[in-house]
């Protein structure tokens, strides 16, 4: 059984000009697996989120969290870090990692504070305990609210364009970042990018979606034949992507 | 960070250091003194109708301790009457958050009493509880709890929708919700509403005293204006005027130590 199943599931939000946002959408995340939707702006990748993390409910299909349907349980199985941090700005920095344990597991403050001081020197957050996010740098910022998603321990990770507000430097050190830790006992991961070269670099595969209403256009594994893909192959997997995004623009 | 563009200001952070805050406006006061003490000086009105300040500082002083006596129970009414109110207008805030409803039925009732005439209730309900301590309670209540009421209310509904989203994935209650995430974000509306409500509260309670008391600052002028002495009338309110900045002043300083990540 796959971690993550969504079957033929679309969305369309009512009101007096009905908007489809999606369509017919088939997904599905393996255990460990670090999976990439891509899509241009505004494709209803974010709306499939909500979906999947059950704060809103779909207008068709099947969606399955380790064979979990009922969207209270599935919200539960998965650990959500926003586009936006969100860090909460009386909080300092370990408060604000230790929230999501606090909140989910009912720990203690001070449980709480020991297991996130546990975790920061692999997040590269020691010595900034103390520290409110208006003192801290986008990409650190970035790195509590991974923290704080992470320490949930949920089976499911949704990655909602973790890197779009960073500049591009920044955004490459995180990423690099990021694959390091993912190899050493990753979580599996659906990460929702316009950034093609991000969604190479990091996913096992790769969705492509098209423009409203989202549908799958494309499904790419980056290795299927186990090893990692060199310069010249993820190159070309970069241009089928390309042109996947491209044809189903011209014909939506 | 969530989103926190809306939010008041604190206001002494944006003036600058202490001596900032407090020369320029002691010049203007300086000045104020001194051409009302020539006006006087020159005018040859009586001194009766217009007592000049070095008069006024001088009555101050001599009846100090009287006006410390008056000065202490007013201040005990104010301080009194703005609890009982904080804890009113903030219950009342939360009740409005919490059910739409009660919002829908109360909220234009609350707007309604702010514009019922104090000075006319005032003595009713002087008649009603007497000379003691209810009625200025009462009076400061009504004086003060609605800025209080507004200003928090306006913080707990504005909260960032992708804030409580971020709560809801967490799995977080409705209370765990309102204590981790509205209320923090709320305390700055909260003092803004204070600062405003401090400012109404001493003239409150010394209203109230007006309107019937045996003791503190309200009944003090009264008796003083009644006896020809606008010398200690002038003083009593300058006296009213300082202890209400310092009100203000003590709100901003507990502000400060609340709200530390401003």
């Amino acid at each position: 059984m796959p971690l993550l199943e969504v079957d033929g599931v679309s969305k369309t939000f009512g009101g007096k000009r009905p908007l489809e946002t999606l369509r017919d959408i088939t997904v599905q995340v393996d255990d460990g697996e670090f999976v990439s939707i891509i899509g241009p702006s505004g494709c209803g990748k974010s709306t499939l989120f909500n979906l999947i993390a059950g704060v809103e409910p779909q207008s068709t299909g099947r969606i399955a969290v380790q064979g979990e349907t009922d969207p209270d349980a599935r919200r539960l199985s998965v650990g959500y870090m926003f586009q936006k941090d969100l860090l909460f700005p009386w909080r300092t920095l370990i408060d604000n990692a230790a929230l999501g344990l606090q909140v989910s597991g009912g720990m203690a403050r001070d449980a709480a504070r020991a297991r996130v001081a546990e975790m920061l020197p692999r997040f590269g957050l020691e010595g900034f305990e103390s520290h409110r996010p208006a003192e801290l740098s986008g990409g650190m910022r970035q790195r509590v609210a991974l923290l704080r998603t992470l320490l949930l321990e949920r089976p499911l990770l949704l990655l909602d364009e973790p890197f779009a507000s960073l500049d591009a430097l920044t955004r490459r050190e995180l990423q690099r970042w990021l694959r390091e830790t993912w190899r050493t006992g990753g979580q599996a991961a659906l990460l929702v990018t316009h950034d093609i070269r991000e969604a190479v670099y990091l996913s096992d595969r790769v969705y492509v979606m098209s423009p409203l209403p989202g549908q799958i256009a494309e499904e790419v594994a980056m290795r299927p034949d186990g090893a990692e893909p060199d310069a010249m192959q993820a190159a070309a997997i970069e241009d089928r992507i390309l042109r996947a995004l491209h044809l189903e623009g011209a014909t939506a | 960070m969530i989103d926190a563009e809306a939010d008041p200001r604190s206001f002494a952070g944006r003036v600058g250091g202490w001596t900032a805050v407090v020369v320029p406006p002691l010049l203007i006061l300086i000045a104020v003194f001194a051409a009302w003490e020539i006006y006087v000086e020159l005018s040859g009105i009586n001194r009766v109708t217009l007592p000049p300040p070095s008069r006024v500082a001088e009555a101050a002083w001599r009846n100090r301790e009287l006006l410390w006596t008056h000065s202490q129970v007013t201040i005990q009414e104010t301080v009194v009457g703005l609890v009982v109110s904080i804890v009113f207008a903030v219950s009342l805030a939360l009740l409005l958050d919490a059910f739409a409803p009660v919002r829908r039925a109360l909220y234009p009732l609350l707007v309604g009493s702010q514009t019922l005439p104090v000075v006319v209730i005032a003595p009713l309900l002087v008649l009603w509880f007497g000379f003691g301590l209810t009625p200025k309670i009462v009076v400061i209540t009504l004086y003060t709890f609605f800025p209080i009421t507004v200003a928090f209310a306006t913080g707990l509904a504005a909260t960032d929708p992708e804030a409580h989203l971020l709560m809801r994935t967490l799995g977080a209650t409705r209370r765990q919700t309102l204590t981790m995430l509205q209320i923090p974000q709320s305390l700055p509306y909260l003092f803004t509403g204070l600062r405003i409500a401090v400012t109404y509260a001493m003239v409150a309670a010394v209203f109230a005293e007006w309107s019937g008391a045996r003791q503190g600052l309200g009944i003090y002028v009264l008796l003083m204006k009644n006896s020809f002495r606008t010398d200690m009338v002038l003083a009593a309110i300058l006296l009213i005027a300082v202890l209400s900045l310092a009100l203000f002043v003590l709100v901003g300083v507990v502000e400060k130590m609340v709200v530390r990540w401003r």
